[in-house]
């Protein structure tokens, strides 16, 4: 049986950023039952830039493609701010036709990236693993935003770039499995006293 | 040969590990399991079906009336039947509609294919908008099994449009590629 998960997500400030009417009243209402306060709704890039100059939101939810600017400009504007709201994170939601635009949004520098329609379970899921899971904030040249490197894959392609990198399958054991007094002498080390 | 070391870029790249605030506020007291809060938010959006479904239809009604005049002007036209069927897709896809959400991804993967190619295939647009008024929401119900059969054919026009373009010597769009990307969000 798997432990459902307890979050406290009322006072949690959100900002929206979306000209979708249609669409922000469903996100709203989606936010609202979550238990989340309402959320402020920007309807384009500048309305958000304006918003964000002076105030800072526990979360953003962005759509990948504004009127005025693409998501991923926000994002990037977003993460160069020098005020805390740059460490906020930042949730895309792609529609159908731009999924292709996944990695560019992730590369500007969003947490996540979601494709419509976003439903409760996954806005729930995606809250709370946005929480949980901190991660560095990069600052480079041309990436600022979290660490992207949060998944263990093992090199490139499964073939490592050194000589001694091990293969990423595991082979047949070569030699007898150590007795249990060996393992515990191994990480429970102990003096020897010699003559 | 030059003296000048290439620049390091890991001594410019600096690591911060800032106090998560979200991480915070969501373990104070008194929170609400996952199901409860989740079954709240569906029930809040389920309130808003009935409108919703008007503007389904109204959104299928502004489909049709741009694939009527898409002989005109396609490029504008298809970028207009693009945004619809993306926004089609949002409302039907809350809402559960999931036979009209495939119909509006099929007529979205043929718009991304004829914006970016030619020659436009009225027909093919025309058999998809078609499908997407019947299964409107404000229509009576299509049995599954024919449902399943229409969106199969559907596809299969898709795929016949791919093929003809590609014999028209251009190179396959990476839009025209969108329904292979997954569904899952990014992790």
């Amino acid at each position: 049986m798997t432990v459902s998960s307890i979050l406290k997500l009322t006072g949690i400030t959100t900002i929206v950023v979306d000209e979708d009417a249609f669409a922000v009243t469903l996100l709203t209402q989606m936010l609202c039952g979550l238990g989340l306060d309402t959320p402020t709704v920007a309807e384009n890039g500048a309305a958000a830039q304006a918003l964000l100059e002076h105030k800072s939101y526990d979360l953003c939810i962005c759509e990948a493609e504004l009127t005025d600017m693409t998501g991923a400009s926000l994002v990037k504007w977003i993460r160069r701010l020098q005020t805390p709201a740059r460490f906020m994170p930042i949730l895309v939601l792609t529609e159908y036709s731009n999924a292709k635009n996944v990695l560019v949004v992730r590369d500007s520098g969003a947490n996540l990236v979601v494709r419509k329609p976003a439903s409760p379970q996954i806005l729930y899921d995606h809250i709370e693993w946005s929480a949980k899971h901190s991660r560095p904030f990069v600052e480079a040249d041309n990436y600022v935003g979290p660490d992207r490197r949060f998944r263990s894959l093992g090199p490139p392609g499964g073939v490592g770039r050194r000589e001694t990198d091990l293969s990423s399958e595991v082979g047949a054991a070569v030699e007898p499995n150590m007795s249990q007094s060996e393992i515990d002498a191994m990480v429970k080390p102990t003096k020897i006293f010699t003559l | 040969m030059s003296d000048e070391k290439p620049p390091n870029r890991r001594a410019t790249t600096k690591y911060h590990m800032p106090r998560s605030r979200l991480l915070a506020l969501v373990n104070r007291p008194g929170g609400v399991r996952r199901e409860e809060a989740i079954a709240e938010a569906t029930r809040r959006v389920e309130t808003m079906r009935d409108p919703y479904m008007e503007i389904v239809d109204e959104l299928i009604g502004q489909l049709e009336a741009t694939a009527a005049l898409l002989d005109g002007d396609p490029d504008k036209g298809l970028v207009i039947m693009q945004d619809l069927a993306n926004r089609l897709i949002t409302i039907a896809g809350t809402f559960g509609l999931s036979f009209l959400v495939e119909a509006s991804m099929r007529l979205c993967d043929l718009t991304q294919m004829f914006t970016t190619r030619s020659p436009l295939d009225l027909s093919a647009i025309t058999v998809h908008v078609r499908a997407i008024r019947l299964f409107g929401p404000l229509n009576p119900p299509v049995p599954e099994a024919a449902a399943k059969h229409v969106l199969l054919e559907l596809q299969r026009v898709v795929q016949h449009c791919r093929v003809t373009l590609s014999d028209h010597g251009a190179a396959e769009p990476e839009c025209a590629q969108s329904t292979q990307v997954e569904s899952h969000p990014i992790h």
